[in-house]
């Protein structure tokens, strides 16, 4: 990757995000929506489902449950679109929605998970977001099953194996290049944590990519 | 910047969240730091393979199925607000109807305690200016007050005979059938002798002859009732109030009948003395019709010596009030002036005791808020 062009898209998203509601390009369908226009609304729809559905899957990690939060997502969107004042982009205060709707239902997936036997296709998560050492057992370890999928899904399963905390961070910047600005947003967390929650998060899927691929 | 402080800063570094300085610093380092240099290639990498990481597509319902949710939720808000606020087509027919019928409502209100209508209905009640306090006393008076405005009001000279003031004063005055009321005033007074113990004998013919002079002389038919509230030992005796009262069987409840009068307790027979006997009235007839309804009475009230005439009043040969009646100030001064049309009240002015005229309206019962002339 050019080093100088991410760093120019940087800097403009971080001043497309100074900017405010003035740059919002959905100011407009966001005003008609206040006025109970639902064909506006059905353009946002259109507009971002995919992006939610996104973000919500590699939260939630279900593609089923992703489909049903962020059809939640948006009809809470419609239901407070009132109380929206524009001081975020509209697609910023979406996702907001997005990711807190994910988050619970995780949280309710992950109690109900408690209380069922640890499946074993799954990578074990530990607190420090890596992926821990697979107890002993017959079965083939985590690793010898990711490497028997393909690249992709290995690194899909390295994200899936994060905390909520650093995997919605990895989520939001690389993933849908959010800014650090927004993404503090989003999240109501200082810009500091994200940055230090990022670094963390993307060394840990290094290495467990490494693991995973052998090499990078 | 230590080396361990660059290794951290690497993430922000590829983003390019880092200042100017530290750029500087970072890239000074990394030009001798292989460890980093290696760290941010390998940092490099995985970033693009997460970025290569496919999005899923939603599904072709996904956005069907969230506009069925939010119509229902926009139809759901609209009908609570309907429930609230009708369109206006519905609505302003029932707030106009409401309106309406307020205004109707206040109006009848604003009727009945019209000062007008007050005058015109309001049995003549003496209060003295000073409100007392509520005592035993002042509770009995009022329902003295009340049972002689029913005993006025039910005993008229004619049929729909009302008194203009001070109706409590008086006994009702007997329907004065020409040549009768001689000897039918005799009786009472004979009665009423002992109830007026007090007003000695020669003060009474002081009275009466008092009153000759002042009556005018176009008193074709003059027949004179006396009516004097005396004071009384007996509660039978009290006064033609309480003989009222005893006659009319139908209001014992109400009023105190003569039998019931003497369960009253000493301290009520005391305090109704007290307000009977204040001052006397004196009640003449001065014209009559041929059937013997009377046409004009006049009333007097006797202070000591002195008779101060109070009112006029004319009727109907049916016994209806008819004509100009008339209060006058113990002064002679008028009162009040009012025009009544077959009972109705027409008009009705209103003077100060010097005579001139009272402009603003009256207040709620100045009328009959008089003090009591001390004798």
């Amino acid at each position: 990757m050019d080093r100088g062009t991410n760093t120019e898209t940087a800097l403009s998203n971080k001043m497309i995000e100074r900017e405010g509601a003035t740059t919002d390009e959905d100011a407009g369908l966001v005003f008609s929506c206040k006025k109970g226009d639902l064909d506006a609304f059905e353009s946002l729809v259109r507009k971002y489902e995919k992006k939610m559905l996104n973000i919500s899957f590699r939260i939630a990690g279900s593609h089923e449950d992703a489909c049903e939060i962020v059809q939640d997502a948006f009809v809470s969107a419609y239901r407070n679109i009132k109380n929206f004042r524009g001081q975020s982009r509209f697609l910023t205060w979406l996702t907001a929605i997005t990711i807190n709707l994910s988050k619970n239902r995780l949280k309710q997936l992950r109690a109900r998970r408690a209380h069922e036997p640890v499946s074993m296709d799954d990578p074990i998560r530990t607190d420090d977001g890596q992926v821990a050492a697979d107890p002993p057992s017959n079965v083939p370890s985590v690793l010898d099953q990711l490497e028997k999928r393909d690249a992709r899904q290995k690194v899909q399963d390295c994200i899936e194996a994060l905390e909520p905390d650093f995997r919605e961070v990895i989520v939001l910047r690389d993933m849908q290049d959010f800014s650090y600005d927004e993404i503090s947003n989003m999240l109501k967390v200082r810009e500091g944590t994200i940055k230090s929650r990022l670094f963390r998060a993307r060394e840990a899927v290094k290495e467990c990519l490494k693991r995973a691929l052998g090499k990078l | 910047m230590r080396h361990n402080d660059i290794r951290h800063m690497l993430s922000e570094y590829i983003d390019g969240a880092v200042t100017r300085k530290e750029k500087t610093e970072i890239e000074n380092h990394l030009k001798s730091c292989t460890e980093c240099r290696n760290a941010l290639s390998e940092l490099k990498k995985t970033i693009e393979h997460i970025k290569k990481v496919e999005e899923v597509d939603s599904p072709a319902w996904m956005t069907q199925k969230i506009m069925v949710k939010v119509r229902a939720e926009a139809e759901e808000k609209r009908s609570l607000f309907q429930r609230l606020f009708y369109p206006l087509a519905i609505k302003l027919p029932i707030q106009a109807v409401a309106v309406l019928f307020l205004a109707v409502t206040a109006f009848y209100i604003y009727q009945n305690i019209n000062p007008v209508e007050r005058y015109a209905e309001a049995p003549g009640v003496i209060e003295p200016k000073k409100e007392p306090p509520a005592t035993g006393l002042t509770m009995n008076k009022q329902k003295i007050e009340r049972d002689s405005s029913k005993a006025t009001k039910q005993a008229p000279q004619a049929p729909g005979y009302k008194s203009l003031d001070m109706k409590y004063m008086y006994e009702k005055p007997k329907l004065p059938a020409a040549g009768e009321s001689k000897p039918s005033s005799a009786p009472e007074k004979s009665t009423e002798q002992p109830a007026s113990e007090k007003a000695s004998p020669d003060k009474r013919e002081r009275l009466a002859a008092a009153s000759r002079p002042t009556a005018p002389a176009e008193e074709r038919d003059l027949i004179k009732e006396k009516e004097f509230a005396a004071r009384a030992k007996k509660p039978e005796e009290v006064s033609p109030y309480a003989g009222a009262v005893a006659k009319d069987e139908a209001r014992g409840k109400a009023a105190p009948s003569a039998a019931s009068a003497k369960a009253l307790t000493q301290q009520e027979k005391k305090d109704k003395d007290a307000i009977l006997i204040e001052f006397e009235l004196d009640k003449i007839i001065s014209r009559k019709y041929p059937n013997g309804i009377p046409e004009t009475i006049l009333t007097y009230r006797v202070i000591n010596t002195g008779r101060y005439k109070i009112a006029e009043e004319h009727f109907t040969k049916d016994g209806v009030r008819h004509g100009i009646q008339i209060e006058y100030y113990d002064s002679g001064q008028i009162k009040t002036k009012a025009s009544y049309g077959n009972g109705k009240l027409e008009w009705y002015m209103e003077f100060n005791p010097d005579g001139t005229k009272k402009t603003e309206k009256s207040k709620k019962n100045w009328i009959w808020l008089r003090q009591h002339p001390q004798p």
